[in-house]
């Protein structure tokens, strides 16, 4: 997918919930909290997309203890916030265009 | 407790996990078609298939994540394995959005697409082989005639899947992709038959030949039918 194409929601709230660092489940949990239960990820979903994102290198493994048994985090990249930041854009100017809905014809 | 069950339709195969979970009969081993089975709380567990990346085992990386989800790793058998989860951790959807879906079923046709050329190989080879007087090339060829043709028609199937989430996502308008267009494999189907025309009446290699170019224009037929509809 292009730097330039629209996100899935999917990956949109996977690049939000890693923000700061969060490990697989914990990701799942926080975009079901954000979007009330609207969006929710299966493990087959959630396990494509990172391997996705990290290929990408939009996301990056975050360890910040290698000696205690933690669980792998995943931590957004500047490249992954760079796509964000143009997605919101794009967001931005629907929601606003959007508006004229309301306009009387 | 052991069945013996030869599934090409992993839904069909998931369900039928789940409907022995249902009974009291949790999968827990599969080897070659023999499904293992324990005794447990009826629908205790709720099972999924999953396609993954490497032959016949499961990366860490993929074990860790299942893991955490409180996803059991019962067996991994070539590309696919199989899951389970407690039914009262809650609903057990592997993929949950269009666009993994579409992938998920991608990879898995497109193994059966290889399969599918390995068989008709085979095929071949058996028909060379009982044309040259072994009899037991037409056992040959009706064993690997039949898995031959089952897995083409999975890989039909499947990609009959990936079409519907296609649509469903919006990429192809009413019907099916490219609409109303003649299919590529009837068309090599057609060449490679007049291709076998050319050798000799005698050599051993023109039957089995054309025996599979007929096949590609069976499966071409198929999948051009849309030409015919309104």
């Amino acid at each position: 997918m292009d730097k330039g194409a629209p996100l899935t929601e999917a990956l949109f709230y996977i690049l939000l919930a890693v923000r700061r660092p969060n490990h697989g489940y914990g990701i799942t949990q926080e975009v079901a909290e954000m979007t009330n239960g609207r969006v929710t990820l299966g493990p087959g979903t959630l396990y494509g997309a990172v391997q996705s994102l990290e290929k990408k290198g939009w996301i990056e493994i975050y360890s910040e203890d290698t000696e205690s048994r933690k669980k792998k985090e995943y931590l957004i990249t500047a490249t992954g916030r760079a796509v964000f930041e143009e997605e919101r854009e794009r967001l931005s100017e629907l929601l606003k265009n959007a508006e004229r809905m309301k306009e009387d014809s | 407790m052991l069945k013996f069950r030869l599934y090409f339709d992993k839904d069909k195969e998931t369900a039928w996990l789940n409907e022995m979970a249902a009974k009291g009969y949790a999968m827990t081993g599969f080897f070659a078609g023999f499904y293992q089975f324990e005794k447990c709380e009826p629908g205790k567990y709720t099972y999924q298939i999953d396609f993954g990346e490497k032959f016949f085992s499961v990366t860490e990386n993929y074990r860790e994540f299942m893991n955490e989800a409180g996803i059991e790793i019962m067996q991994s058998w070539g590309f696919w394995i199989f899951l389970r989860k407690l039914s009262s951790e809650g609903e057990f959807k592997l993929y949950t959005d269009v666009d993994s879906s579409i992938e998920h079923y991608t990879k898995i046709r497109n193994l059966f697409k290889i399969v599918s050329i390995i068989e008709i190989i085979c095929f071949m080879l058996e028909v060379a082989a009982a044309m040259n007087g072994a009899a037991v090339g037409y056992v040959g060829m009706l064993i690997v005639g039949i898995c031959m043709l089952a897995v083409m028609r999975a890989a039909i199937k499947t990609n009959d899947i990936i079409i519907e989430l296609k649509e469903r996502k919006g990429e192809i308008m009413e019907g099916r992709l490219g609409a109303k267009k003649l299919s590529p494999a009837l068309m090599a189907g057609m060449f490679i038959n007049v291709a076998a025309m050319a050798l000799a009446e005698t050599s051993a290699f023109r039957m089995p030949i054309q025996i599979a170019a007929i096949i590609l224009m069976l499966v071409g037929v198929y999948q051009s039918r849309n030409i015919f509809a309104k």
